[in-house]
């Protein structure tokens, strides 16, 4: 009696929590493209290829679609936002786990001044943070066209100088940002080294991003 | 170029006006943002050229921050008065 108590107990706490977090659901959906389950125009990049109700414009999910989707479309988004997978500040804070394709980064990057091409939404700045909360480094971007080139650093620096700084800007690149190690707000000041670097570039502002992910923008001169 | 400069220029002149400091330099600091405060440094172009080889913050001149109210606060540094000092 009391098992089937408890199993029918967390039975509903776990529907409560899942139409809860329906909304937030929906809009991880959206921003990330894929995983798309309802109410996504033309969605098909990407993830688990659910059906998607293309017709309604009213957001409600027809009967037999719902039984096309699998319980694991619901449940890996929520399981990855209460896990903190993949979250700078989970990372630095709890000890999260980095995400598969932040691992799949990292394994690219093995040490001081490794060096990486990827796709261009594959990585973002938050990632490079969730990177920098791991491993205690400095990482900076730079993006081409469809393509980012990722240069690993350590502690306290990244080999980029001046020069090759305007070589990556002479060849077409944009500096995208670049990471410092630490949590509080001092370690978001930027240097002068920052400051020549990105005056090699045509771009006016680049930003630095913390362990945390919290991020502030420099201008160049 | 940083929009909170210049939202909060007129603040910021009276702040030097009442701390005899000099906007006109402050003007040409190099500035630093996030959501709710502008950290302005003082950029020595000459330790800039190692690039990312040195990650030395620029000195900090003078650092100003937006409470949950809307209130600006100023923040001054060891730094403020030789660099923005009006005597200096």
């Amino acid at each position: 009696m009391n098992d089937w108590f408890t199993d029918y107990a967390e039975h509903a706490l776990r529907v409560i929590d899942i139409e809860t977090h329906w909304y937030e659901l929906r809009g991880w959906i959206t921003k990330n493209g894929r995983h798309i389950l309802i109410g996504e125009e033309g969605g098909s990049s990407g993830g688990a290829g659910k059906s998607i109700d293309k017709s309604a414009k009213s957001d409600i999910i027809k009967a037999e679609e719902v039984n096309t989707m699998t319980i694991s479309s619901i449940d890996t988004p929520i399981e990855q936002k209460h896990t903190g997978k993949g979250n700078p500040n989970a990372i630095n804070t709890f000890g999260a786990e980095l995400n598969n394709r932040q691992k799949e980064l990292l394994e690219q990057l093995p040490e001081f001044d490794s060096r990486t091409t990827v796709p261009k939404d594959s990585v973002n700045m938050a990632d490079l943070s969730a990177l920098t909360a791991e491993t205690g480094h400095e990482f900076a971007m730079f993006t081409k066209s469809n393509e980012r080139l990722i240069v690993r650093g350590n502690e306290t620096m990244v080999n980029i100088d001046v020069e090759e700084a305007k070589k990556l800007a002479k060849s077409g690149y944009k500096w995208s940002g670049h990471t410092h190690p630490g949590v509080d707000s001092n370690c978001l000041l930027a240097s002068a080294g920052d400051k020549a670097i990105l005056e090699c570039f045509e771009q006016k502002t680049s930003s630095i991003y913390n362990s945390k992910g919290n991020f502030r923008t420099f201008e160049r001169e | 170029m940083c929009k909170l400069f210049d939202e909060w220029s007129n603040e910021i002149e009276k702040f030097c006006n009442d701390n005899n400091l000099s906007f006109d330099k402050v003007k040409k600091l190099s500035q630093c943002w996030g959501k709710d405060d502008l950290i302005l440094q003082y950029y020595d172009k000459e330790k800039g050229k190692t690039g990312l080889l040195d990650e030395t913050p620029m000195p900090v001149v003078l650092w100003i921050k937006r409470d949950r109210n809307g209130e600006l606060s100023f923040e001054q540094t060891e730094h403020t008065k030789k660099y923005i000092g009006k005597a200096s």
